[in-house]
């Protein structure tokens, strides 16, 4: 979901007025402080996503100490 | 101005370093001690960043200063991957951990039923589109080379010279440390570590010039962002198709590329790292292109027309006099280029071997001459060979390109290649259907889509001519390479992966749709996109004792208590080691496999350590090789079971015959004593009387006819019994003659019963069925009556009833009737059912009179006139039919 969402705002930028088409474009500096602050947001994201796994994904954190390979004998 | 051979120290010292680093991690780690920090998401994170080479350290600010922001979508793509961790990269690291990958091309085989073909496909696609891009990176650090040569006069400096020095230098570091041993998991601490002091060595550099520039040069940030504005890249401009065609391009290529697959999957420690380094590599991205636009901006504003963009990040400090920072920053690309040559060079290596140097160094092997240890050290120098080669390669690529096209074309051409591996790998990872074909067949058209479209144009004038470019091959306008199908007005990138990617995707699915898996592409299939449910958690790698003890156990399971113990003490001893039980270094487990393989077949022995050392789960061609070996045994027990089943019933066989034997050797035994009692008794009445004739002087007449007469009829009898003997002997040697003529069964009958009933005291009464014995036989008649006779005369001596009776009767059947004789006595008795028709068999010799021999000489004719003679049982008395074929009648 988090890429679906960056893919999103990483595509605004196309629908603003570009050099060639239009008499008044975006300067570069806006686009440039924009990308750079959805990147940090999906960063951001990315990392509160990962204290949330240690949270609600127990099994997948504590398995090195679960006995997961102990439970086929020879 | 920075010298030359400074520079060259500089840079030999930090090779030197790097080989300090990794030689000190990978004897740490082969001791099994390697530190807390080695094994750290943080160093798994830094690894990642090989993604950025040479390409992206130098490539990137030229790339801006060409055309914009549109360098970012290169970062933006692996960002997008990172941050979907969950759902696409952690299956991939636990499919890759589960299932013991080694490299991209073995998942895919791997996933499509052990595939080779499908590999040897995947490595081919590899190199080809790696080549280039080690290229590239002989390229930028020849160019860097180059910039300090031009600001120290006094130097000579040979472009060939470098670039084959670099290639050298790079093989050996690869081979040094990317094939010093052969891991059953590949992981190589030493590249790994190194790799991650480049990382930090890059990163830095570039903020370094970044910050030099923003607040050096520039002003501070917001003076900057008004020169980044008036510069000529200062408004935004962008090709929307470019846009997202990158950032999927190179999302995909993060995940295709050998070297990406190699750190990401490959040397994966544990699947939790995934987690730190989703944010922390997009992080690492963002500061890696942080300064590159005010860099490009700046540079566009402050250099020379005719500096090349992409090397702005060396050539801003140079030409300020920053020495040190651009030694710095020279080092920083250096690193780039360095850590991904070594590391694709490295995958590139492993697939080749081991996909296609092995298979055919091991079909050329004879059968049974190989030993583990020979096999290791094959691989091992045909990974080095392999490394040696695709830096060989490299180097050619470049001599023969003449290094002139843009950085970021190469890179680009690469990476669109590498993707044609996409729809294979995300339709192997969750779509179960997919298929070794569909693979094969998208990843085929993809290539050659792309070959035609992508690589052969962006090689130059050399390969397509003008005239092919513009109006397509023999004319044909919708062949043009860059507007295939009329699809103009495209970028050429774009074009080429549009067409190739969607050839493929459609190919694949359509193959896959088509045809049907094999089944262990099933099993396979479902190993992959449920690999959540097969495989264990997401635990590391580690070789401590605690293994030992583990395998201490299953031994003793396996070898037997005493046997186990000591065997461990024997490689206790051998390791030198002081503790309880051995180390599991690789050596002991080598041999523990092969101590295990004796008893329980050698790929049971396989899995069983592997699951125990390697945590990883069995995969399928174990198990299948289990279950061969287990079949195999099977079959053995089966055949075994067979033979002694066989045995078994031989035995019984020949109990009975042996029974029977000693039956009639004991009936002969008492025959012979019987037929000298019998030969005696009317030998010694002859011989008296005989006597008394011969001595006597005066004998009455009457007393004389009396005496002759008793010796007459002895003799008599003597003569029957050896004609019986004589008749027996006769019909068993076959030398009877038959007289066949054709009759009625009656008169047989009647014949018969005359002549068994004459002179009989108390005849018995016999019970005929009239009519129905008038059936026509041919056969010999008197034969036919002595069998008859035969039976007669044994139901008149042996019956016991009271008023002893025998029913005769006569029933048709097919092409013979039967003839029962069926009397009213008890029967014979079970015991001795068996023996009746044995010769000199008696079943009571007190009433007997005969030698035993009737019911045997009533066989053998019936043999021979092609009928039979068996007793019946449960007929109440002695029963016996005689069956007899009708025969043909004798006609005249």
């Amino acid at each position: 979901m988090l890429p679906v969402l960056g893919g999103l705002l990483l595509a605004v930028p196309l629908m603003w007025p570009q050099r060639a088409e239009s008499p008044d474009p975006m300067p570069m500096s806006t686009v440039l402080i924009y990308v750079f602050s959805v990147w940090l947001l999906l960063i951001l994201l990315a990392l509160f996503f990962g204290l949330a796994v240690r949270r609600w994904a127990h099994h997948w954190i504590d398995a090195p100490h679960a006995p997961v390979d102990d439970a086929e004998g020879p | 101005m920075g010298s030359l051979n400074t520079l060259v120290l500089v840079c030999l010292a930090y090779v030197v370093l790097l080989f300090i680093v990794a030689f000190f991690a990978d004897h740490l780690a082969a001791r099994g001690k390697s530190a807390r920090w080695m094994r750290s998401p943080l160093i798994y994170t830094l690894s990642l960043s090989i993604y950025c080479t040479a390409w992206t350290f130098y490539g990137a600010v030229g790339n801006a200063a060409r055309s914009g922001l549109e360098f970012i979508t290169i970062y933006l793509g692996p960002t997008l991957v990172m941050v979907g961790w969950w759902w696409g990269l952690r299956k991939l690291v636990r499919v890759g951990r589960s299932q013991r990958i080694t490299s991209i091309a073995d998942l895919l085989s791997a996933r499509y039923g052990k595939s080779n073909t499908l590999a040897i496909g995947v490595t081919l696609l590899a190199v080809i589109s790696v080549t280039p891009y080690i290229a590239l990176q002989l390229q930028s650090i020849t160019l860097s080379f180059a910039i300090f040569a031009e600001a120290d006069p006094s130097s000579r400096f040979s472009d060939t010279n470098t670039v084959f020095g670099v290639a050298v230098g790079l093989a050996a570091f690869a081979i040094l440390f990317g094939t010093r041993n052969l891991n059953a998991n590949e992981r190589h601490h030493g590249v790994v570590t190194a790799v991650a002091l480049e990382a930090i060595v890059k990163l830095v550099a570039l903020l370094a010039v970044g910050i030099f520039v923003v607040w050096g040069i520039g002003g501070g940030i917001g003076p900057t962002l008004e020169q980044i504005d008036r510069s000529p890249i200062g408004s935004w401009h962008v090709d929307a198709g470019r846009w997202s065609t990158l950032i999927f391009l190179s999302a995909a290529a993060f995940v295709c590329l050998p070297r990406m697959f190699q750190v990401t999957v490959v040397e994966n420690e544990d699947e939790r790292h995934l987690r730190t380094a989703s944010w922390a590599f997009p992080l690492y991205l963002m500061l890696m292109s942080l300064f590159v636009l005010p860099i490009a901006a700046i540079g566009l504003q402050i250099m020379p027309e005719n500096t090349n963009p992409d090397l702005f990040v060396l050539a801003i400090p140079l030409s300020l006099g920053q020495n040190g920072l651009a030694m710095l920053s020279f080092l920083g690309g250096f690193s780039s280029a360095t850590s991904m040559v070594i590391v694709a060079a490295m995958a590139l290596s492993t697939m080749v071997s081991n996909h296609i140097v092995m298979p055919i160094w091991l079909r050329n092997q004879s059968p049974g001459a190989s030993v583990s240890g020979d096999v290791r050290n094959v691989v091992l120098y045909a990974r080095r060979l392999c490394i040696g080669l695709i830096m060989a390669l490299g180097y050619l690529y470049y001599r023969l390109s003449g290094g002139g096209a843009a950085l970021v074309t190469i890179g680009l051409v690469a990476f669109a290649g590498i993707s044609q591996i996409l729809p294979a790998l995300v339709g192997g990872l969750f779509w179960r259907g997919a298929t070794r074909n569909g693979a094969l067949a998208g990843i085929a058209v993809g290539f050659t889509v792309w070959l035609y479209c992508m690589l052969l144009p962006a090689m130059g004038q050399g390969v397509f001519s003008d005239s092919v470019m513009h109006n397509g091959p023999w004319g044909v306008a919708w062949l043009r390479p860059h507007a295939l199908f009329g699809l103009e007005g495209l970028d050429p990138t774009v074009h080429a992966v549009f067409w190739s990617l969607s050839f493929n995707t459609v190919v694949f699915c359509a193959v896959s749709l088509l045809g049907f898996p094999s089944p262990l592409e099933r099993l396979q299939g479902a190993q992959f996109v449920h690999v959540f449910e097969h495989s264990a958690g997401p635990r590391g790698w580690s070789g401590s004792v605690a293994q030992s003890e583990d395998l201490m156990v299953m031994s003793q399971r396996i070898l037997g208590s005493r046997e186990a113990q000591a065997f461990f003490d024997s490689e206790r001893e051998r390791q030198g080691g002081r503790g309880a039980l051995p180390e599991p270094t690789p050596t002991f487990l080598e041999r523990l496999e092969r101590e295990l393989s004796g008893s329980i077949g050698a790929a049971a022995s396989h899995a069983m350590i592997g699951q125990i050392v390697g945590g990883s789960s069995v995969s399928v061609q174990d198990l299948m090789a289990v279950a061969d070996e287990t079949a195999q045994m099977l079959e053995y027990s089966n055949q075994l079971e067979l033979q002694s089943a066989k045995l078994e019933d031989t035995a019984r066989k020949l109990r009975i015959s042996n029974d029977k034997l000693t039956q009639i050797s004991a009936q002969k035994d008492s025959f012979l004593s019987q037929v000298s009692h019998e030969l005696r008794t009317p030998m010694t009445s002859i011989r008296a009387f005989s006597e008394i004739l011969r001595d006597a002087e005066t004998m009455a007449p009457e007393d004389k006819k009396r005496y002759a007469g008793i010796i007459h009829d002895e003799a008599r009898r003597l003569s029957r019994l050896l004609d019986d003997l004589l008749d027996l002997s006769v019909l068993e040697n076959g030398q009877v003659t038959l007289n066949y003529e054709n009759g009625d069964l009656a008169d047989v009958l009647d014949r018969a019963v005359a002549t068994a009933l004459t002179g009989v005291a108390e005849p018995l009464e016999v019970k005929r069925n009239g009519s129905i014995e008038h059936v026509r036989v041919a056969s010999d008649l008197d034969r036919l009556a002595q069998v008859f006779i035969n039976l007669i005369a044994n139901a008149q001596k042996y019956c016991d009833a009271i008023h002893p009776s025998l029913t005769i009767r006569v029933q048709k059947f097919g092409t013979g009737v039967f003839v029962d004789f069926i009397d009213n006595g008890q029967g014979i008795p079970e015991e001795h059912q068996q023996m009746i028709f044995e010769k000199f068999s008696r079943v009571s010799p007190e009433k007997a009179g005969g030698a035993g021999l009737g019911l045997a000489i009533c066989r053998e004719i019936m043999e021979r006139l092609g009928g039979d003679i068996e007793y019946m049982r449960g007929k109440g008395g002695a029963a016996f039919r005689v069956s007899l074929p009708v025969g043909a009648e004798i006609g005249k």
